[in-house]
């Protein structure tokens, strides 16, 4: 039953993103719109707005450093879940 | 005073940081020491709000670096709105935690308790005012896991469960929100909501597929997360077993804020004109409507209180979507009014309810017989609460209800009007007969007034008061609403 | 007729990175929904995750372009802002995953059992 329910969901589900990806722009091409005047700029002012020679580290730590402060806040509310979850012995009453 | 919105969250991020450490050393008390953050938050969004008042919204870049390049957080009305409500049920929520946590949560883990609410209020605050897809992902996760690591804080194996669910669900939510944030920066190459909402209209003739696609992504991924109805399967098991203080959290303010992030996708990314083009909004209409009937049947059907109200959550927020999906500003406002009242009907509700598990430790709704003579002050609240949802004139469910009512008239569908009276009356038949068998049942034992400690009993009252209040002088309080309204439509 | 389905296979073709992570999502999706197996559902909710990091890093790519770091001798370089998004993500993923399993081990303890039809079953029995 259960198993009838998901290919129900997921069927449609396939034949949507296999047109999809036939529709999406080409892979590979440099003329796509997400290689846009953005990306222009963090590869040609990058060094001197931030100092570093590696882009995926300038805009990780300086332009959305914001999103990696949260990040790693993501990893200390996991280790407090983690911890809480393996200490809190569940009392064994079966 | 333009530093003030983000200072809330990073003064929430650095007490979570800090907290565990306070609590090692022994004499400083982490519960109070956390009020006095909780309160310097509602004072600070309190200051925002007269600071937009007198000087308009505005937009914070962290950094420094203006949008293409960088982030942006948009301090609009809404924002504003969102973050009074979350900072002032929070530390309403805060007080209750107090008294009440040590008999949830194993001795020695109230302080990791508040660390994981702070850590919850952060990620709530930032998700209100976020403007760039990308923010909106990472604070969805942070949110998404302190909230899993509040239910199943309880140490039962029941709690764990549910938290389980809950956490496997939402990550498919996530899983479907990043697609979707990729699918739209594939073709317009930008991250920041409004930058996107300027080239879509172009990229939508070149890429209708997949525009359509990330919209259906956004939708059903957050649509898990806020629990719209056919996918709200996990919200009855989360929100009844977890700690009362989590319930109140994660009904009152967690699945709003993703119906919030849903409102801005919807109408400040792709825009009212393409939301219209496409039949998305009456699928939304159709699954709010089924929604508001389901939730409420499945909640009569309940025997256990807290979840009786968790359904109740169900069908309250199909109300809030079916006002956005009315595409008419009345319906946004009167939705974004039910954000608000439901918020503070919700918590009160599973407080008063934690109060009487407090006490007596009854759940079932049947035992609750004559709980009036035992805890008058308590059922009085419980009472406000639950006139205020069934919509009574007087309370402030009246209000959002009427707001709601007039935006299906200006959005010419009678027909929700039909529904909203019809789901009045279905919540009438289960909230009412608690609050008459509280006050006029026959006791079970003689009359005894129960004391309740002061910090439970205060936020109950306090809440209360606050329903009555907004129930009496809306207006304040609609024409904050309706500025939020005119961000989404002007 | 012909000459379209011609034309969508061999957009697929050349999209093939694309084609594999919406694959790979379905594939995690479906093991999320059918498997009652507790792990084999985070092992899915992983192929899921990891579907999508796969499909926004090929957005960046770009034919004969080098890694972004900036070098005098390099003429084009990939898209580095998919990089930056997909490294901050897969933080993101470890974190759920570890909460995820320690969950399970909890439940394991508990009940004796990693399924989730049987836990079910025990946790009625239970009330």
């Amino acid at each position: 039953m259960r198993k009838v329910i998901a290919l129900l969901v997921v069927l449609p589900c396939l034949v949507a993103l296999i047109a999809l990806a036939a529709e999406l722009p080409a892979f590979g091409d440099a003329d796509n719109p997400a290689n846009n005047e953005v990306v222009e700029r963090y590869i040609r002012q990058g060094v001197e707005e931030t100092g570093a020679i590696n882009v995926v580290a300038e805009i990780l730590m300086d332009y959305r450093a914001y999103d990696t402060l949260i990040e790693t806040t993501v990893l200390f509310c996991a280790l407090v879940a983690v911890l809480l979850v393996l200490k809190g012995e569940v009392k064994k009453d079966a | 005073m333009t530093h003030l919105p983000i200072i809330v969250v990073a003064l929430y991020l650095a007490t979570a940081f800090a907290l565990p450490l306070l609590g090692r050393v022994k004499k400083l008390h982490t519960g109070y020491f956390s009020l006095c953050i909780a309160t310097a938050g509602l004072v600070m969004s309190l200051l925002t709000l007269f600071y937009v008042a007198r000087e308009g919204t505005f937009s914070y870049f962290p950094g420094d670096w203006p949008p293409p390049v960088g982030i942006e957080l948009s301090v609009d009305w809404v924002t504003v709105l969102m973050h009074l409500t979350i900072n002032l049920i929070g530390l309403l929520v805060l007080f209750y935690c107090i008294e009440d946590l040590s008999s949830e949560v194993r001795p020695g883990h109230e302080t990791w308790y508040y660390t994981l609410f702070f850590l919850l209020m952060a990620s709530l605050n930032a998700l209100a005012m976020a403007f760039d897809m990308f923010t909106v992902f990472v604070f969805t996760e942070i949110c998404t896991l302190a909230a899993c690591a509040l239910v199943a804080i309880k140490p039962k194996a029941l709690c764990v469960e549910a938290a389980f669910k809950y956490l496997i669900l939402s990550t498919l939510g996530s899983g479907m929100l990043l697609l979707g944030t990729s699918l739209v920066y594939m073709v317009t190459g930008h991250l920041n909501m409004g930058l996107i909402g300027q080239l879509l209209p172009q990229a939508i003739d070149l890429y209708p597929l997949n525009i359509l696609i990330a919209l259906g992504l956004f939708i059903i991924g957050l649509g898990i997360k806020s629990a719209l109805f056919p996918l709200h399967t996990w919200l009855p098991d989360a929100h009844s077993s977890a700690p009362t203080p989590s319930s109140a959290l994660l009904s009152g303010l967690v699945v709003k804020l993703f119906i919030i992030v849903v409102g801005r996708i919807i109408f400040q990314v792709f825009g009212s004109e393409l939301f219209l083009m496409i039949p998305i909004p009456e699928v939304i209409l159709l699954f709010a409507t089924f929604g508001i009937f389901a939730g409420s049947l499945m909640a009569i059907a309940q025997t256990d209180i807290k979840r009786m109200l968790a359904y109740s959550s169900v069908a309250q927020v199909c109300y809030i979507y079916m006002g956005m999906a009315l595409v008419s500003q009345t319906g946004i406002q009167g939705g974004l009014l039910h954000v608000f009242n439901h918020a503070v009907m919700k918590s009160l509700l599973f407080l008063a309810a934690g109060a009487f598990i407090y006490k007596t430790g009854i759940r079932k709704i049947e035992d609750l017989v004559g709980i009036g003579y035992r805890m008058p002050l308590t059922m009085a609240a419980f009472s406000v609460g639950a006139l205020s949802m069934v919509g009574i004139p007087g309370f402030s469910g009246f209000i959002s209800k009427l707001t709601l009512a007039f935006g299906a008239l200006e959005a010419e569908s009678p027909f929700f009007v039909v529904v909203i009276i019809i789901s009045s009356l279905l919540n009438a038949v289960y909230y009412l007969p608690i609050v008459l068998r509280g006050f006029f049942g026959r006791p079970a034992t003689e009359f005894q007034w129960d004391k309740l400690p002061l910090l439970i009993i205060a936020p109950v009252l306090a809440l209360a008061v606050i329903n009555i209040f907004f129930g009496i002088f809306p207006g304040s309080l609609q024409e904050l609403a309706r500025l939020a309204a005119e961000t989404w439509l002007p | 007729m012909f000459e379209t389905l011609i034309n969508i296979l061999s957009a697929l073709v050349s999209n093939m990175h694309y084609l594999t992570a919406m694959l790979l999502f379905l594939i995690g999706f479906h093991t999320m929904l059918t498997h009652s197996n507790l792990i084999k559902k985070i092992i899915g909710m992983n192929i899921m995750e990891t579907s999508v990091f796969l499909f926004f890093i090929s957005i960046g790519y770009v034919h004969n372009a080098s890694a972004p770091i900036l070098d005098d001798r390099v003429a084009a370089y990939v898209n580095p802002l998919p990089s930056a998004l997909i490294l901050t993500g897969i933080v993101v993923a470890v974190s759920l995953t570890a909460f995820s399993l320690a969950m399970v081990v909890m439940l394991y303890k508990h009940y004796g059992t990693i399924c989730s039809d049987q836990i079910m079953r025990l946790r009625e029995e239970e009330q």
